[in-house]
């Protein structure tokens, strides 16, 4: 994200939907600086979830659809808006896009919402996108709030991979616009115009692809031995996710203990050749209940 | 441009009447339920514009008059449509009712409210932010809409009631609680409803939500793959503490959509699975046999017990919900050991569905009435006790003849009615290894033949004769001998339809084919020899054969043809003729299909039926060529149907090492074997009833390439296009697409790969014939996997698809194949990369595929950032890495080739490759083509590795990644380059290759080729391009993952735009594109696939209008 340079002179930065933190971090180091102590620089990260303390980012632990986290944002920067808003969240995927990008699309629009009560004329606001069929809905939302938007993607995300950032920058909401959080920011709607489903006029914005081609190529495959000097060790992911909703699930799965369709069991067979025992049949446990039900009625 | 056919994920499934109403993408299609069961799609319409149905609803209670017809609202994303449906003799007719709607919110839920005076066709929609719209379709507006305090965005909404007034939402929230709230109730603060109840308890977002008013039950389901049913009771004042009364964990993954019955549950779910519960929690069945990653939809049909699944893999499926009454099937323990009865139970075997017999280690032979339960024991002798095989047959004649093989050389024949007349035969002097009965064509139905191994090798030929009145006859037709190996004996045998032949497996996993002599003349008859002097009129039609025989002096026939432990190890368990082609099952797993062309064996292909079978016993062809595959799972036997993806039956029998013994007729199927000293028996009285297949299943993943093979032409002179589709799933169908019925039918899978399938290129023939033709067929993927096949396609009356297609398996080749080999793989970490195939192209030789040893060349990107160049020698079945090069340092994303005709007739073969950084390089290969065919030509050996040397041009086409680049040969020496990437953009050069320096210095290629312009189209898509195809006349056709597909017109400035077209397959990763009729036609995939056709001829008209 060098190419924007999106950190000059940011001194209040918003990460919302930032569990488990990354871009807390990278904000925190490129605002703060290695070691050194900028006094100046605010990092307020919001998200639903607790998160682990990051040292130098002020955490709110709130819904970005409601205007108290809106007020306690403004409240930590001190009466301040918010040089720069980031966005990185995404939903579980589906497999169904339309639905996925639906879903991101409102996410987006949420975070764009409360960015227009915390960001100042001109900031700048940098959230996740799903390039998908409808996109440039959004862009074409996006371009009225920002006249300058562009897409981009990190060399380090997959070449197949359909997230992108937009980053939008010179924050210039619409005249007379009043933030408001009481309703939410629909999407767009294609128009005859300029933002044709199927012509030749669609909102499509500049596209950069950031990041350095020196460094490792995401789609390719490496040798794990990548150095002859030094023998390969496992690394576990940075931050496994905290309390999946499939844990129970996985937990029940690992122990076998997922509720399975009955297989036949054998059963004793009483041959004709045999003195057949007779034995009065028990009724069923349906059965049985019926009959203490009526009993229960007649006396 | 228009859309001939679109295949993607059945998002939405509801029964209106007698018919099966789908959802596929914005298309409905209709399905007829008559009793029938041709199940035929009757008619398909696209019913809303950009978006995929996800709901279907029916307007109840329309007026009398309109029977005959439904009033059907169709919804999914911010569509809504509603049609009228009018079915008269037996057709169906789609009529848009009310103009589309496009709403200003994702629409999760539909409810029709009755119908006043004043307001007639009203619903009530429940939004994607926790709101309710009051929508009049006749006035096309939203006459009010109300919204819920709780306003997050939500992942489903079930709407309950009829009545505005009373209409209550149950909402599924993103912070996993459902919310439960009246559109009546009084708003409060600003403007919104305050929820009745909410529910939590989840904990995961909520899918599917689901609501029985009659039970006053709520079922939920959940990314937490669990569903959940609640105590509401009255929804309209649901109580303060709401119980959850069940917690059901049984689906492997997410669970999508959940249906309240009167006696059960349905459940579907990210697993493939449909799951059947009762009210208890208990799973009654499970329905397994889609594809891949999902069902989204599902219905019921009370009345006919009826579930119909639909899913990712773009299939619908009918299952049978079982009666109330279940039953019918049983498995019983028969109590053997009695003090009646002697010895212990050691062979079983069915002689029909109802009989069957038990050889006990006393020697003694039972026979048991599955519906008398009488145990009958009619044989004893002593020479059978300990060891003894047992066979029985059913000969057409009607008579059940037995055979017993025993420890010293005897073998028993008799038949089942008259056991006293049996016959003993001293064949051997050691132990009789095996014994099967195998019909001969063209024999007297009253007679039989036998195969017996006995020591040695050698295996006897018999043909027993046993009439009604006579006594069994015995001849001894010939012997043969089997390879020599440790355990050396056969498993099985079948004669070929001819007679000529006699195929057998071994225990060695060996497959062959002996010679059968000619029968005897009577004249040759009579100079035969008697089996021994006893005088038992047992007749020898092979001289030289001393009996009882002894290993060291056989006079024995080797085999014809042999295909030596061709099933590994474990050895080859049955073999089968079906059709011109003979099979061979094995506990490798896998079964063969095989061909004998001049008394050879030739393996065609090898397929796994199903992953989880490590044993496979046996393969049954049902009427309709569908195939039942007999085998087991770790300790279970399992029927299998390989059309439907299903597993018919499993019965925990320990294992297939015991003695087992499986029979079947029209009405019931038996299973018996031995366990623990007793025998069991599974008996069912109705065969289990195989699910019916509405539509096919496509892939089960992601489609990630396409190519056209051939286009046939019918003696009705219709196109028929045969397409080659490659997936995440790691298989490769081929399909036959008919331009006029616009059907798509599957010719067969290829499920050879290890990994996914992400390249595929074909050789086609160059003598094309209308109605039959050749190619080969390259697929490539995941694993460093190359598959290699030849596909011979011709037009046949005979099948449904009215193409025959035979493919025949030809190469293999992998990049670890040592690592493969290698032994305590788990003690190391590979290091190796595991290289990934991304794009695949055949070099364009002058040689013909037809042409027998022709040698082909792929060439290969690599996503360990290397081009590769393949040989392949067909002839030798041999596949080979001839040279490589690492000049792109990132992954390769796509290679394409095109040749040079230089005016001497030298062609210069160039390769073009595009990698991740947007650049692509250029390569001279001719002097490498020439190297690697005078190796093979001379010397016939593998070629050591070549180098590719360095590219003579290369160009930055792009920022970022190439997602698709086409070559195409313009004229005079000049080729257009079009490439598509990651950024959305275009670019089109044009590169000259130079005559001159072609033809005079070979070591100055480099000067050769030069670019001689090049433009870029900028944010030609919003998302990356990911198909781009050259068509005649400057025409250039782009697809990308914007779902639009859009044709330019290549101009000297840069690229017109002509038209652009939205399409419905999302995710679209490939592209290709071939000339139909004049017309083009072309295909997309991605989740899903997509054909169209475009005439160019009109755009042309247009285009030069404008300009």
């Amino acid at each position: 994200m060098r190419e924007y340079h999106l950190f000059q002179g940011v001194s209040r930065a918003v990460d919302l939907c930032a569990a488990p933190g990354s871009w807390s971090q990278v904000l925190s180091r490129k605002l703060k600086g290695e070691g050194v102590k900028n006094a100046d620089v605010k990092i307020v990260a919001v998200d639903l979830q607790a998160m682990a303390p990051l040292s130098g980012v002020i955490q709110i632990q709130g819904d970005i659809t409601k205007i108290s986290t809106a007020e306690e944002i403004i409240r930590h920067f001190e009466g301040q808006p918010a040089d720069l808003v980031v966005c990185d969240g995404a939903p579980d995927v589906t497999g169904l896009h339309d639905i996925d990008e639906y879903i991101q699309a409102q996410l987006l629009l949420a975070a764009l919402n409360i960015t227009t009560h915390v960001l100042k004329k001109g900031g700048t606001f940098v959230a996740k996108i799903f390039r998908g069929k409808d996109v440039t809905l959004l862009y074409s939302q996006l371009r009225i709030f920002f006249p300058d938007v562009t897409c981009a993607k990190p060399r380090s995300s997959r070449n197949s991979s359909i997230e992108a950032f937009v980053v939008c920058r010179n924050y210039n909401p619409p005249e007379g616009y009043v933030p408001n959080m009481s309703n939410p920011l629909l999407d767009h709607c294609y128009d005859v115009d300029f933002n044709q489903l199927e012509g030749p006029n669609r909102v499509i914005v500049p596209f950069l692809a950031c990041g350095d081609l020196s460094a490792y190529d995401s789609d390719r495959t490496y040798p794990l031995q990548l150095d002859p000097a030094k023998e390969y060790t496992y690394t576990p992911p940075t931050q496994p996710p905290i309390r999946p909703p499939y844990e129970e699930a996985c937990f029940l799965k690992k122990h076998n203990l997922l509720t399975k369709e009955s297989t036949p069991q054998p059963q004793q067979q009483v041959t004709s050749r045999e003195p057949q025992q007779q034995e009065e049949q028990r009724p069923g446990g349906l059965e049985a209940e019926v009959i203490d039900a009526l009993e229960e009625l007649s006396t | 441009m228009e859309t001939e056919l679109l295949l993607a994920p059945i998002t939405a499934l509801e029964i209106v009447g007698d018919h099966l109403l789908a959802g596929e993408g914005p298309n409905l299609a209709i399905y007829s339920l008559e009793p029938d069961g041709s199940h035929s799609a009757r008619c398909s319409k696209q019913v809303l514009r950009n978006c995929n149905i996800h709901g279907i609803k029916e307007q109840q209670n329309v007026a009398p008059e309109a029977s005959g017809s439904a009033i059907v609202a169709i919804f999914g994303g911010k569509n809504l449509a509603v049609v009228r449906l009018s079915f008269q003799n037996g057709q169906v007719n789609i009529v848009e009712l009310f103009p589309l709607c496009e709403l200003h919110d994702w629409i999760w839920d539909l409810q029709w409210l009755d119908s006043k005076a004043e307001t007639p066709n009203c619903v009530a929609l429940a939004l994607g932010h926790n709101s309710v719209a009051l929508y009049d379709c006749v006035g096309q507006r939203v006459f009010q809409e109300v919204h819920c305090q709780e306003k997050c965005i939500l992942y489903s909404a079930h709407l309950v009631g009829s009545n505005w007034d009373a209409l209550i939402l149950v909402a599924g929230t993103v912070f996993n609680q459902l919310v439960i709230w009246g559109m009546a109730d009084p708003p409060e603060g600003p403007g919104r409803i305050k929820p009745r109840c909410r529910i939590s308890g989840h904990k995961g977002v909520i899918f599917s939500i689901c609501f029985m008013e009659s039970k006053g039950i709520l079922a939920s389901a959940s990314d937490d793959r669990s569903l959940r049913l609640w105590a509401i009771g009255n929804i309209r004042a649901p109580p303060e503490h709401i119980p959850c009364l069940l917690v059901c964990y049984g689906h492997q993954a997410r669970v999508w959509s959940v249906r309240l019955l009167s006696d059960c549950i349905i459940s579907i779910g990210e697993d493939s699975v449909c799951l059947v519960w009762d009210y208890k929690g208990e799973i009654v069945q499970s329905f397994k046999g889609h594809k891949g990653r999902g069902l989204w939809a599902v219905a019921v049909h009370e009345g006919r017990r009826w579930v119909f699944t639909g899913g990712t893999d773009s299939g619908i499926r009918r299952w049978s919900l079982k009666s109330q009454r279940a039953g019918g099937s049983s498995l019983s323990q028969l109590n053997f050991t009695s003090p009646k009865r002697k010895g212990s139970p050691r062979v079983v075997k069915l002689i029909n569905v109802n009989r069957l017999l038990i050889l006990t280690d006393a020697g003694v032979l039972y026979l048991y009435d599955l519906i008398s339960k009488v145990w009958v024991s009619f044989l004893e002798d002593a020479a059978y006790r300990s060891y003894g095989l047992l066979e029985v047959s059913e000969i057409v004649g009607g008579a059940v003849v037995c055979a017993m093989g025993n420890l010293s050389g005897q073998v028993k024949i008799f038949p089942l009615h008259s056991p006293t007349q049996s016959k003993d035969l001293q064949l051997y002097e050691g132990k009789v290894h095996s014994l099967s009965w195998a019909p001969f064509p063209g024999q007297h139905p009253d007679t039989c033949s036998l195969c017996v191994s006995g020591p040695a090798g050698a295996m006897l030929w018999l043909e027993v004769s046993c009439h009604p009145h006579d006594e069994v006859t015995v001849v001894v037709k010939q012997c043969f001998l089997l390879p020599l190996c440790k355990q050396r004996w056969h498993t099985c045998a079948t004669f070929l339809p001819h007679g000529e032949l006699l195929l057998c497996g071994d225990r060695r996993g060996s497959v062959m084919v002996f010679a059968c002599r000619p029968a005897l003349t009577p004249e040759e008859m009579s100079g035969s020899g008697e089996l021994d002097s006893s005088g038992s009129g047992v007749i020898c039609e092979t001289p030289g054969l001393l009996f009882p025989l002894r290993g060291d002096e056989l006079c024995a026939d080797g085999p014809v043809s042999l295909l030596f432990g061709l099933h590994g190890k474990l050895g080859v368990t049955s073999v089968t003729c079906h059709g011109d082609f003979v099979y061979s099952m094995g506990r490798d797993g896998c079964y063969r299909q095989l061909q004998v062309q001049g008394h050879q064996l030739q393996v065609l292909r090898k397929q796994k039926p199903c992953r989880s079978l490590e044993w496979l016993e046996e393969l049954r062809f049902a009427p309709d060529g569908s195939m039942r595959v007999l085998g087991f799972h770790a300790a279970h036997f399992v029927l299998w149907s390989a059309r439907t993806n299903e597993t018919l039956l499993s019965i925990p029998c320990g294992g297939g090492h015991r003695s087992w013994s499986y029979s079947h007729c029209l009405s019931a199927e038996t299973f018996a074997y031995i366990k623990s000293g007793d025998v069991l028996v599974y008996h069912s009285e109705a065969i289990p009833s195989e699910q019916c297949v509405l539509t096919e299943s496509l892939h089960g993943r992601e489609l990630t390439c396409v190519c056209h093979v051939a286009t046939l032409r019918s003696p009705q002179q219709e196109p028929v296009s045969i397409l080659a589709t490659g997936s995440e799933d790691n298989t490769v169908n081929i399909l036959a697409f008919g331009w006029q019925s616009r059907s798509m039918v599957q010719l067969t899978m290829i499920s050879d790969h290890i990994s996914s399938v992400r390249a595929l290129a074909v050789a086609k023939s160059k003598a094309s014939h209308p109605e039959s033709t050749a190619a080969v067929l390259f697929s490539a993927g995941g694993r460093a996997q190359i598959e290699c096949y030849r596909l011979q396609l011709s037009l046949s009356c005979g099948s449904c698809s009215g193409v025959s297609c035979q493919l025949v398996h030809v190469a293999s080749h992998r990049l670890d194949e040592q690592w493969d080999r290698m032994k305590n793989k788990h003690k190391y970490i590979k290091m190796d990369p595991e290289t990934r195939y991304m794009s695949t192209v055949v070099l364009n030789n002058a040689e013909d595929v037809e042409q027998p040893g022709s040698l082909l060349f792929l060439a290969a990107a690599c996503s360990d950032g290397s081009v590769r160049l393949f040989l392949l020698l067909e002839h030798a079945q041999k596949l080979w890495l001839v040279a490589e090069s690492f000049h792109h340092q990132r992954c390769v994303l796509k290679v394409q080739a095109f040749v040079h005709k230089a005016p001497g007739g030298k062609r210069r073969h160039f390769l073009g490759s595009a990698a991740t950084d947007g650049s692509i390089a250029f390569w001279d290969i001719t002097d490498t083509l020439d190297c690697a065919t005078e190796i093979i030509r001379t010397e016939g050996r593998e070629v050591e590795l070549l180098a590719l040397g360095t590219p003579v041009l290369t160009l930055q086409a792009h920022s970022c990644g190439v997602n698709s680049f086409h070559v195409q040969d313009v004229a005079d020496g000049i080729f257009s380059v079009a490439s598509g990437s990651d950024d959305g953009s275009i670019s089109i050069s044009a590169v000259e290759v130079n005559d001159r320096s072609a033809v005079s210095g070979e070591s100055a290629a480099g000067t050769g080729i030069r670019i001689l312009r090049t433009f870029s189209r900028l944010g030609a898509h919003a998302a990356h391009v990911t198909g781009l195809r050259l068509l005649p006349r400057d025409f250039l056709l782009s697809a990308s993952v914007d779902q639009r597909l859009t044709l330019w017109r290549i101009c000297k400035g840069g690229l017109s735009f002509v038209l652009s077209k939205f399409c419905h397959v999302a995710d679209v990763a490939a592209l290709e594109t071939w000339e139909v009729d004049s017309n083009c036609g072309s295909v997309i995939c991605g989740q899903g696939l997509e054909v169209l056709s475009c005439s160019l001829e009109e755009q042309g008209t247009e285009i030069n209008d404008v300009v």
